[in-house]
């Protein structure tokens, strides 16, 4: 099968994943008793909220520290520029 | 007279965030709260597993066909080859 097949079920199947593993957490677990042996599939029930959250902000994060380099990057070479005529 | 689709975005989703703060305020604790804290997480996960799913199913039923674009490239030869010869000069630049 043809490397671009491969990866677009690979894509497939990982959202898939992510979909039913994050629905089954958040919306199926609380409605479960707290004995229930699936439960032990799943973190504890913050961590629905707190991942996203850390992996949202971080990400932001990133792109904006990427960003500021690149603009004072930008701002130095505009001076040193200006500075050589 | 279409209302701009930006505009009308931006102000949807200042009602929702509004809506979902209020509903911060007054939720007991319990089951109903947390759903309501996880449900724009989870409007986010479903917007970014459809758009990989998309793009996924784009790349699996991607079909080329090498066969079809050497047989148009043979007869894009023949015609130039052959307009070339009744006297019109072609600029081959497209690729």
């Amino acid at each position: 099968m043809r490397p671009t097949k491969v990866v677009g079920a690979a894509l497939l199947v990982l959202s898939g994943a992510i979909f039913v593993y994050y629905t089954l957490w958040t919306i199926i677990t609380p409605f479960l008793e707290s004995d229930n042996p699936i439960q032990r599939l799943f973190p504890p029930r913050e961590y629905a909220i707190i991942l996203p959250v850390f992996a949202g902000v971080t990400l932001m994060g990133l792109v904006a520290m990427l960003y500021g380099y690149l603009m004072i990057k930008e701002s130095f070479r505009k001076r040193d520029k200006a500075k050589q005529k | 007279m279409a209302l701009p689709r930006g505009k009308v975005f931006v102000a949807l989703l200042s009602v929702a965030t509004v809506v979902w703060l209020c509903g911060l305020f007054v939720l007991p604790d319990g089951h109903a709260r947390f759903l309501w804290r996880v449900s724009p997480l989870y409007v986010v996960m479903l917007f970014g597993t459809y758009s990989l799913a998309c793009i996924g199913w784009g790349l699996l039923t991607f079909s080329e066909c090498p066969e079809a674009a050497k047989e148009l490239e043979q007869q894009v030869k023949e015609a130039c080859d052959d307009l070339a010869k009744k006297g019109m000069r072609l600029n081959l630049a497209h690729s």
